[in-house]
């Protein structure tokens, strides 16, 4: 690692979510140690010194009891003995005025006649070849006005404390340099993911839709979370060539009647000569418009569903009385076709919806039901029975199934799908009139309420079931809606 | 009569009032909210358009305040919004009618007509044009005399029709008023209705009364005028 590396690393490895909380962890670790540690050293300690100071103590008690039965004779011959026997006790018997009487500690610090009891000192030990200070434990008593130490060697209960303490000591630093190095290694490869699925924002938001979060291959959180990142990008992904395909077909649908009106207008210009005839082409431009008009309304419908935003209008109704009034509304007309139209729907059945949309899917239905039959009714009204144009409403329970069958040329199996999309027309039908968006129309309204279309064949002919949803539950349709802020801030 | 037209497209409004004008009214603009309020509280108008969104004051609020004073003139409310909910607004607030752009303006100068008359109607019982009377109490409908048999939605039609007699009234408006639809039915599904009324009334008489107003919609001839 480079030092330039090394320095643009650790600020930003300090100042990181993960570094802070193992920081934080590390440090009540290291706490939680060093007070294992200091309790073990103690006890240790303790049981190491327990022994020594039982035995001097033990010993002076003797002394002490020697001194009583025979007097000072007693004492100093006792421990002329003792002193004289091999081992590691030692012995210092003095007067009130601090000279040695007995004993073969040559002399302790001044200070340890002040205390009573056990009592740890350094003495210095001779023997053949070096004097080395060396520490003891001892007992001090006073026994009239003599004065007595009883003291046991215990360098190597020292040593064994010195090595265990820099044992603890080496532990601990290894424990918190291991801990912290680790903690470091552990934050940064957390921020190295992080700074990956950062990077793939920041380039998605240069405008690369194509850029993913890299996936280690791993089964960890990380990965689960950058692979539904990634899955929920290549949704977006999808929807925006979705979007992008659907902009560029209206574009081309918009440019084609414009270009017509455009045209007409143009020739009216350099050859109408008359007055009838330069209102007539007039009357041809403004009907031009006013299909633009209307494609452009149904398309803005369209969006506006979509969005999902449900209307205030959305209320209880009748959606018999709503069959029967549109198909009332079209039934002149189906008749003036050669059409016949029949409704099958009893009764009321109520459901929640909106009027005019619901109205606006069923004409859109009866419309295209009459249209397409229309070329097809002469033929059989020659036969005696006329063609007929059948609206089925059916209440399911949960849904209404709104069945519109007709005898026209009906939509082959593998168009059924697509036809349900904007400015879809298929090729037989493009001499017919429509924006190719009536369906599409039909389906938004259906997916707002819950519901769908479907295509089915009516042998022959074309049956359209718009399914709707009798009750949804408040908003499950209108999920946030995008638009709505938009277009209420525009009112 | 006078119109106030509170709009803030110069053309629109200019082209708005020529129309007016030839249909016989006298018109006012006013380019902002602010001035269009002023004017409609400072002197009498028959009708007021009102576009929705207006520099100073928008629409709906000079709606709303002149109704909130008790101004009870009718209200054409314009708007580049179209969809059903803008329309429930703009009635909320207080419009009489709402008209979405891009509008024609036949359709326009009908509205008008159909607004500025609305205050005289009363509680008129019988509807009379020419020899054909309509009578609202018994829903009977009689030419020369003679009972014409009309299903439900047709007499409603009628009735509509003759209430604005001698005016030119839209399918948009028939849709509106006697459907109760605001949308498009696409196809000639009116003119079907109409043409199913005119026989019922018209079949066999010398003087036809259901006119067909050419790329506007239609008329009952009011021979009083």
């Amino acid at each position: 690692m480079t030092a330039a590396k090394f320095e643009k690393l650790v600020p930003r490895v300090v100042f990181a979510t993960p570094f802070r909380l193992f920081a934080i962890y590390i440090s009540l670790f290291c706490a939680a140690v060093a007070g294992t540690f200091i309790y073990v050293n103690g006890s240790m300690q303790g049981f190491l010194y327990r022994e020594a100071e039982a035995a001097v103590h033990a010993d002076f008690e003797a002394l002490s009891a020697r001194y009583s039965e025979g007097g000072l004779q007693a004492l100093t011959s006792a421990i002329a003995e003792r002193s004289a026997a091999p081992g590691n006790t030692f012995y210092l018997l003095t007067g009130s005025d601090r000279r040695r009487l007995a004993g073969n500690l040559d002399a302790v610090a001044a200070n340890l006649w002040n205390t009573q009891g056990a009592a740890q000192f350094a003495y210095r030990r001779r023997d053949e070849t070096s004097v080395s200070e060396r520490q003891a434990l001892g007992f001090v008593g006073r026994l009239d006005d003599l004065r007595l130490i009883v003291a046991r060697d215990i360098e190597s209960q020292e040593a064994l404390k010195r090595v265990l303490r820099s044992a603890l000591l080496l532990a601990y630093a290894l424990i918190v340099l291991i801990g912290v190095a680790g903690g470091t290694m552990v934050s940064r490869s957390i921020l190295r993911r992080f700074d990956a699925a950062s990077n793939t924002a920041r380039a998605i938001m240069q405008g690369n839709l194509a850029q993913r979060i890299p996936v280690t291959g791993r089964d960890d959180e990380f990965e689960r979370v950058a692979k539904n990142l990634n899955a929920m990008l290549d949704r977006i992904q999808d929807l925006m060539a979705g979007l992008k395909d659907v902009s560029d077909n209206i574009a081309h649908d918009l440019k084609t009647p414009l270009h017509r009106l455009r045209t007409r207008a143009e020739r009216a210009l350099q050859t109408s000569h008359s007055q009838e005839e330069l209102a007539e082409a007039l009357g041809s431009v403004i009907e031009d418009a006013d299909a633009l008009i209307q494609t452009f309304d149904s398309l803005l419908s369209i969006a506006r569903l979509e969005a999902g935003s449900r209307s205030e209008n959305f209320g209880p109704l009748n959606i018999c009385a709503l069959t029967r009034d549109v198909a009332e509304l079209y039934e002149p007309a189906a008749e003036e076709a050669g059409l016949a139209l029949r409704l099958t729907c009893m009764g009321d059945v109520m459901m929640s919806g909106e009027k005019h949309l619901i109205g606006q899917a069923l004409a859109n239905l009866l419309d295209n039901a009459i249209k397409y039959a229309a070329p097809f009714a002469p033929a059989a009204a020659d036969t005696g029975s006329p063609l007929t144009v059948e609206v089925r409403l059916e209440d399911k329970g949960d849904t209404v199934d709104i069945a519109i069958a007709d005898r026209g040329p009906g939509v082959p199996e593998n168009d059924r799908e697509r036809v349900l999309q904007r400015f879809v027309r298929l090729q037989p039908s493009r001499s017919i009139p429509g924006s190719g968006l009536g369906l599409s129309l039909v389906a938004a309204v259906a997916r707002l309420h819950g519901g769908s279309v479907s295509l089915e064949d009516n042998c022959p002919g074309l049956r359209v079931r718009l399914s709707l949803k009798k009750n949804l539950p408040p908003d499950e349709a209108g999920s946030g809606g995008l638009l709505q802020p938009l277009l209420s801030h525009a009112s | 009569m006078r119109v106030l037209i509170v709009e803030d497209d110069r053309t629109a409004a200019d082209f708005l009032a020529k129309a007016l004008g030839e249909a016989g009214y006298q018109t006012e603009i006013a380019s902002d909210g602010e001035l269009g309020f002023e004017l409609a509280t400072s002197s009498v108008f028959g009708v007021l358009i009102v576009d929705r969104m207006l520099p100073k004051l928008d629409g709906l609020t000079i709606v709303e305040r002149l109704r909130a004073r008790g101004d009870r003139t009718p209200v054409l409310i314009l708007s580049a919004l179209g969809a059903v909910d803008d329309r429930v607004k703009g009635l909320r607030a207080g419009g009489d009618d709402y008209l979405a752009k891009p509008y024609s303006l036949v359709e326009l100068v009908a509205r008008v007509e159909a607004l500025s008359r609305r205050g005289h109607e009363g509680a008129v019982t019988t509807y009379t044009a020419g020899d054909l009377v309509l009578d609202r109490l018994s829903h009977k409908v009689t030419r020369s005399g003679e009972t014409i048999l009309l299903q439900p939605r047709e007499y409603r039609l009628l009735e509509y029709l003759m209430r604005h007699a001698g005016q030119v009234v839209t399918r948009t408006m028939l849709l509106e008023n006697v459907w109760d639809y605001h949308f498009d039915p696409q196809t000639n599904v009116i003119d079907v209705h109409i043409s199913r009324l005119r026989s019922k009334i018209d079949k066999g008489q010398d003087k036809p009364l259901l006119e067909t107003v050419r790329g506007a919609g239609y008329m009952i001839r009011n021979d009083r005028r």
